[in-house]
């Protein structure tokens, strides 16, 4: 049986991390986890890979001793979001990393760290054009079928309204 | 910093091909609904998004969560026409929740028309909008530049409310500005009882159709009715005190926010008011103590005082609790009528009933009333113990009386006030200012600045730029020992004055303020934002000149 002060996890590539279970109180997967299959060795992380899951740790790290009240919904409209500048690591990463870690906390179901990858994503979309978009977020992806390339789906018209 | 234990092949982690080829598709809808919500304003950046993809369109246009709330303003965007305003109501208002509409008219650059209407402004044009507004809870309404609307574009009332009462009988808030009815929605017409009995459609709404319609609205708890801004001088507009009964009868307890002028703006020209005096048969007392009685629940109040209301009146006020109440905001209005006679010991009983009160602003406009007597010293004495949980604090006078107050120091009692906004104080001593923010200072952070916003009085040269001249010169030493004091954190020291130059020349007017300018500057260095400025007004029209301090601090 593992220690009951510590959790180890497992990412996609077998790399391990054992780090202090009260660091991951606000994870609700691992609280799930702890109270179902705690009794096992490691809790594996398929979907994430070594370096987000070390930063998704090191956030969990920083933040392990608030005291605020967690996050039941990181979309919780009454709790205006307060930039934390022991969090402006998360805010300079590159666009392709900011995704990885947005899926990590949704995974890791850290409603605190989703909130704050998905704030940064909505900032660094508001006011580009869907070109700009495209281009920030692996262009690359968008398979031909995907973009609307005869605004089929929605244009700003002659008087901004939807055509559709 | 964590690091990872082991790999698979006991090395250390290659960050570069650890990298998962994850992008922004493999994000699951719910993680992109709730990215597209941050995007602000959100139905514009909702429309853009659309256009990314097609699953980005099927998330932007067709998730009803994304669609509970609509400003549509051709402030914001000149994008924002009646067409796109139609299409999106037709697709989406069954979804929304707040409805948030405002136009400014604005002139017709081709033209071909004097002016272009954005919006058909016509209740026939509005029966179908609300038709798919079904779930809306908030509502607001305003259309400034009004006089340029012709007479036939603009609401009918009753029509329009009795569409509204029908179609949104989930309405919570509304607020809606009075331009926008074919006639001022102001007290002339809220005709207590037609002596016919019959209802007056053309007019505007009649009291007992308003009554009509409140009755309907079984979820409403927020009313604004609210004066839009105008140019003209004759500004103030008069409710029937029948009004305060029909809000008594029909909202009572549930009405938590009542407002009878725009409470946002100092620049609000007008003022509507209740005038008691007008009910021939008591003066307005038994509609007054109606609302007084009833209306326990109030959470703000944003009203609208005129001559008409006095001690007596602020007395039965003041009768009942009013617990819930957080914002009070009380403006002054001459509507002709007879000598004020609300004193500062009325306002005390209103406050006295208050105890939760956190935000308290009061606002002196007309150039004729006198009505100096009513914010005193000994009201300021008083609301340490009257209100201790104030956290917001605005006397505001722009009349020919400056307030007569003449120490502060009751304020620092009040341990949670982190605004104080104060025009036309002469008798401060500028002297006390700097150790009256420094008996701020243990209630300060970081996160809870205090804030002191003086503008000093027009009523006298001497008055004008008091403070800015204390801050220069007369008492230096007290404000740079504030200034110099190493655990104070400033976040804002900004000193404005205002020169509009008239008979005089532009530069005579701003010659006579170099002295300060040089003052400031060497007293404070970078640290003050200092800025003069001098604006033309009428040439025969004498100079004027008033000034503005803002400091914004907190203590380490």
């Amino acid at each position: 049986m593992s220690d009951p002060a510590n959790i180890t996890l497992v990412t996609m590539d077998g790399t391990t991390f054992t780090v202090p279970s009260a660091y991951l109180h606000r994870s609700k997967l691992v609280q799930d986890w702890l109270r179902s299959e705690g009794d096992k060795q490691a809790m594996e992380v398929k979907h994430v890979t070594p370096f987000v899951l070390q930063g998704v740790l090191n956030f969990c790290e920083i933040h392990a001793e608030d005291t605020s009240e967690p996050l039941a919904d990181p979309a919780d409209p009454t709790k205006p979001f307060e930039a934390d500048p022991r969090d402006d690591a998360f805010r300079g990463m590159p666009d392709d990393q900011l995704l990885q870690f947005t899926m990590a906390a949704d995974i890791l179901q850290i409603p605190e760290l989703v909130r704050l990858t998905a704030q940064e994503m909505a900032s660094r979309i508001d006011g580009k054009s869907p070109d700009q978009i495209r281009a920030m977020f692996n262009p690359d992806d968008l398979a031909e079928e995907d973009v609307d390339s005869d605004n089929e789906m929605g244009e700003v018209g002659e008087e901004g309204a939807i055509s559709k | 910093m964590i690091m990872a234990q082991q790999a698979l092949d006991g090395s250390d982690v290659d960050y570069a091909w650890t990298m998962s080829p994850i992008t922004i598709q493999s994000l699951p809808t719910e993680l992109l609904i709730h990215v597209f919500r941050l995007v602000i304003p959100p139905q514009d950046a909702l429309i853009l998004l659309a256009q990314v993809c097609r699953r980005w369109s099927y998330i932007a246009l067709d998730t009803p969560d994304l669609w509970r709330s609509l400003t549509w303003s051709n402030d914001i965007s000149p994008s924002h026409t009646q067409t796109g305003l139609y299409q999106l109501i037709l697709h989406h208002g069954q979804h929304l929740s707040h409805l948030s509409i405002s136009f400014t008219l604005v002139a017709f650059s081709t033209g071909e028309s004097p002016f272009w209407v954005p919006l058909r402004w016509d209740t026939y044009t509005w029966q179908p909008f609300l038709a798919h507004l079904s779930n809306l809870t908030i509502l607001s309404l305003n259309l400034t530049n009004h006089s340029r609307l012709i007479y036939r574009r603009k609401l009918r009332p009753n029509l329009f409310l009795h569409f509204l009462s029908l179609s949104c009988p989930k309405l919570v808030r509304f607020s809606f500005g009075d331009a926008c009815f074919e006639t001022h929605f102001t007290a002339e017409l809220f005709y207590p009882d037609p002596p016919t009995g019959l209802p007056c459609t053309v007019l505007g709404p009649t009291l007992p159709l308003l009554a009509i319609f409140l009755r309907r609205l079984r979820n409403l708890t927020h009313l604004r009715l609210i004066g839009c801004e105008s140019l003209r001088n004759d500004n103030t507009h008069v409710f029937q005190p029948a009004l305060l009964t029909t809000l008594a009868t029909e909202l009572g307890p549930r009405l938590r926010d009542f407002a009878n002028y725009r409470p946002e703006s100092f620049a609000a020209h007008v003022t509507n008011t209740i005038r008691l005096d007008s009910d021939a048969d008591d003066g307005g007392m038994k509609a007054w103590t109606a609302f007084c009685d009833a209306c326990t629940g109030l959470e703000r109040w944003h009203f609208g005082l005129c001559e008409s209301i006095g001690d007596k009146h602020m007395k039965i006020w003041g009768r009942k609790k009013k617990v819930m109440m957080r914002e009070m905001s009380l403006r002054t209005a001459t509507i002709g009528g007879d000598t004020w006679t609300l004193t500062d010991r009325g306002l005390m009983e209103a406050l006295k009933a208050c105890p939760g009160l956190e935000a308290l602003k009061i606002w002196r406009k007309s150039g004729e009333v006198h009505w100096q007597a009513t914010i005193t010293d000994r009201l300021i004495a008083h609301l340490p113990l009257f209100c201790p949980n104030l956290t917001t604090i605005h006397l505001w006078s722009l009349t020919p009386e400056p307030l007569q107050l003449s120490t502060l120091d009751p304020l620092t009692h009040l341990q949670h006030l982190t605004t104080l906004v104060l025009c036309s104080c002469p008798s401060i001593p500028r002297s006390s200012l700097p150790s009256f923010l420094l008996a701020r200072a243990r209630h300060t952070s970081s996160h809870k600045p205090f804030s002191l916003h003086l503008r000093d009085t027009d009523q006298s040269d001497d008055h004008r730029i008091r403070t800015a001249w204390s801050l220069a010169t007369d008492d230096l030493a007290d404000w740079r020992r504030f200034f110099d004091d190493p655990r104070v954190r400033l976040g804002r020291f900004d000193v404005k004055v205002e020169t509009w130059w008239g008979v005089e020349e532009e530069e005579v007017v701003r010659a006579r303020f170099l002295d300060l300018e040089h003052a400031m500057k060497d007293a404070y260095g970078q640290n003050v934002a200092l800025e003069v400025y001098a604006l033309g007004r009428g040439r025969y029209q004498q100079a004027f000149v008033v000034g503005h301090v803002k400091v914004s601090f907190w203590y380490e």
